[in-house]
């Protein structure tokens, strides 16, 4: 732990001196015609740090390893144009506890033609709604506890190429969407897909659309689904695997559907959204039939003032890994407070009903703050 | 493996070469203009006259700061031949994560169908010490600039050579438009700015709820005293409110100007105990039924103030 703390820090110490070197050298050529041009700057790539610290109290911090208090990320961001024709996306999480991780890195070649992008390196799947989202940019604390079963405690992210193609002639906007990625591991961790070999790929497809229900309200629906290995995790270890595992594979479709609220005139001050999320895994065996599993949530979020937001979310999620099918509830409530644009206090609570009957009760204080340029407002 | 997705490769291939044949050329001769903003929309309709079909993104009774990226906005955006903004990060919350995703290059920042009408432009407030302790600022200067009439000259000189650019063979036609919006333009800058000094807004000392109004007060001669906002996008804290009432008590402010999608209690309680008229103010075509066009939307505001100021009603 001390070693990931001290690299982390070394390598937050590596990143914030460029960037004050950089202002530095800034300062410096408009006093100095002699000092290091301007130009070199101006060329280098939007720099942004999105801080995540989160208070918890409840029956997980039983658990060892868990604490009352911390610094879950920060996460630096990168970006810039790499030539007329592509870009180029990092998003570096650091975190005492899992150390560095290249969260994406991506280059995206935006100017292909008949309504085509493609987009290679390491991202986040074009799964659903949730899975895109950065975790410290979500309303939540926690994850979805059907987000969390099928893809893991980071998401669904892996290296890979994908091409997304906004489709012509329609009325409406529609986008498919493309990926092919290694199958990703998360970490070991029970999950959808679990790789095996190498060359286990994960094939995966979504269908996007939009529609204006008026000025002030729009609808998303979407399909997702992915194909990948279902190696031998989930497999009883007692039992000699006669076959392959890496034949095996697992399959999860989803479907989503957002509904947004916001009265143009007054943009700064109302805003309803509500969203849905479902989904389906099917799993081959072992010499077995085939397993399937859902999972799935509902969430709303209603902005009652320009600076409050209050909202819920419930949850249900079978356990993957379970013989028999059994299913896990939960309800979060959450009241968000935004001093400014750039800043979020939530205060949480959840309360989970676990397949054996259990129950969890979580009280989360997250706050996310973030620096550096103007991003996109979320949408 | 191969075998099983060798098929859908193929198919994958012949989708891509059969788009990639449909190309992103406009059709039917005339160029296609996609505007964030009805002021900008107004101009390039001014210069392109028959030659041009136009669609804004922002409806002027919009802030243009938080406008929703919605992906229907990208259906407009694909087609375009060119891509107008305002600039100086006013849309930066918004519009490149639109271009980024327009699927069209002609509108990519640096290609000919990307225009930042603020080009040539005077911009205030550049330069100083930028931080977010300040607010939700502007670090490349003001970005209401079309609010001074005279700054519309060259947004619209801007445009003529963005659209001689894309369509050379129409450029005298262009020149042609120009000229005459400039001289009309030019016309109606004289008389504003007479009728503002009839009406005694030279020297008048005013608070707005946002900075939006430096250059309607650079073209008019108003002073801006003091913000509604302690810092822009910052809302204002009661004891702001307090300090505000008494120094524009104090001060003898002429006008309490608002936009129009702001909340107005807090400025008319404000106005009401400073003994100031407030004013909903439209800062942006269609943002009032009476401000059809760029040149409307300067008389709309001059009658709005002339009959705010007389005790009328707004």
């Amino acid at each position: 732990m001390r070693q990931v703390l001290r690299a982390s820090t070394a390598f937050l110490v590596l990143i914030l001196s460029s960037a004050g070197f950089a202002a530095a050298a800034s300062a410096q050529s408009t006093s100095s015609p002699s000092a290091l041009p301007q130009g070199a700057n101006l060329l280098n790539p939007a720099l942004s740090v999105i801080g995540w610290f989160q208070g918890e109290a409840g029956d997980q911090l039983k658990e060892e390893g868990s604490s009352a208090f911390s610094l879950r990320e920060a996460e630096l961001g990168l970006q810039a144009n790499v030539d007329p024709y592509s870009r180029a996306d990092f998003f570096i999480s650091v975190s005492p506890a899992e150390g560095i991780d290249l969260e994406e890195g991506t280059l995206t070649l935006h100017s292909l033609p008949g309504g085509l992008t493609a987009k290679l390196g390491k991202f986040r799947g074009d799964f659903g709604k949730f899975n895109r989202t950065h975790p410290p940019e979500t309303v939540f604390a926690d994850r979805p506890l059907a987000a969390e079963r099928f893809f893991g405690e980071e998401g669904l992210s892996a290296e890979g190429v994908s091409a997304s193609w906004l489709l012509p002639g329609l009325p409406f906007y529609a986008n498919l969407d493309g990926e092919v990625t290694n199958t990703p591991g998360f970490d070991g961790e029970p999950a959808a897909f679990a790789p095996y070999r190498g060359k286990d790929l994960l094939f995966l497809g979504r269908l996007s659309t939009f529609f204006d229900l008026s000025e002030a309200s729009n609808l998303a629906i979407g399909g997702s689904f992915a194909d990948g290995a279902n190696g031998p995790i989930g497999i009883d270890s007692l039992s000699l695997p006669l076959v392959d595992p890496g034949a095996l594979r697992a399959r999860v479709v989803g479907a989503d559907m957002t509904f947004r609220w916001k009265n143009p005139r007054r943009a700064i001050y109302r805003s309803l959204i509500a969203q849905v999320e479902l989904m389906q895994r099917t799993a081959e065996t072992l010499g077995g039939p085939d397993v399937t599993r859902t999972g799935g949530y509902a969430w709303g979020d209603f902005q009652f003032a320009r600076r409050w937001h209050a909202g819920g979310r419930y949850d249900w999620s079978d356990n993957l890994d379970a013989a028999e099918a059994a299913v896990a509830t939960g309800v979060l409530g959450f009241l968000t407070y935004h001093p400014s644009e750039f800043a979020a206090m939530s205060a949480q609570v959840r309360r989970q009903k676990l397949e054996g009957g259990d129950k969890e009760t979580q009280i989360y204080f997250k706050t996310t703050f973030n620096i550096g340029p103007h991003g996109s407002h979320p949408f | 493996m191969m075998r099983r997705f060798g098929g859908l490769f193929r198919f994958a291939g012949a989708v891509i070469l059969a788009v990639a044949e449909v190309g992103t050329a406009h059709a039917g001769g005339r160029l296609h203009v996609v505007t964030t903003t009805q002021d900008l929309a107004s101009i390039a309709m001014e210069i392109g006259g028959d030659r041009i079909a136009v669609e804004t993104l922002a409806k002027g009774y919009q802030d243009p700061h938080f406008v929703d990226a919605k992906p229907s906005y990208l259906l407009k955006l694909r087609k375009a031949d060119l891509f107008i903004q305002v600039g100086r990060e006013l849309e930066v919350g918004w519009a490149p994560g639109l271009i980024n995703n327009a699927r069209n290059k002609h509108i990519q920042p640096g290609a000919s169908g990307f225009l930042d009408a603020s080009t040539n432009v005077n911009i205030l407030e550049v330069g100083g010490r930028v931080g977010r302790e300040q607010g939700d600022v502007h670090p490349l200067g003001n970005p209401h600039y079309w609010l001074n009439p005279e700054n519309g000259i060259a947004m619209a000189a801007n445009i003529r050579d963005a659209l001689s650019r894309l369509a050379p063979t129409d450029a005298s036609y262009f020149q042609e438009r120009y000229t005459a919006f400039e001289g009309r333009l030019r016309a109606k800058i004289g008389e504003w700015k007479k009728s503002a000094a009839a009406m005694g807004l030279t020297g008048m000392k005013v608070v707005t709820y946002h900075r939006s109004w430096p250059y309607f007060a650079e073209a008019f001669g108003l002073e801006v005293v003091d913000y509604v906002e302690p810092r822009p996008g910052v809302p204002p804290a009661p004891r702001h409110v307090q300090e505000l009432t008494a120094a524009m008590k104090a001060q003898r402010v002429g006008l309490l100007i608002v936009e129009p999608y702001f909340d107005p209690k807090l400025s008319q309680q404000i106005a009401r105990n400073a003994g100031v008229p407030m004013l909903v103010l439209p800062p942006s075509v269609g943002a009032a039924p009476a401000a059809t066009d760029y040149i409307r939307l300067f008389d709309t505001q001059l009658d709005l103030i002339r009959r705010a100021l007389a005790g009328g009603k707004p």
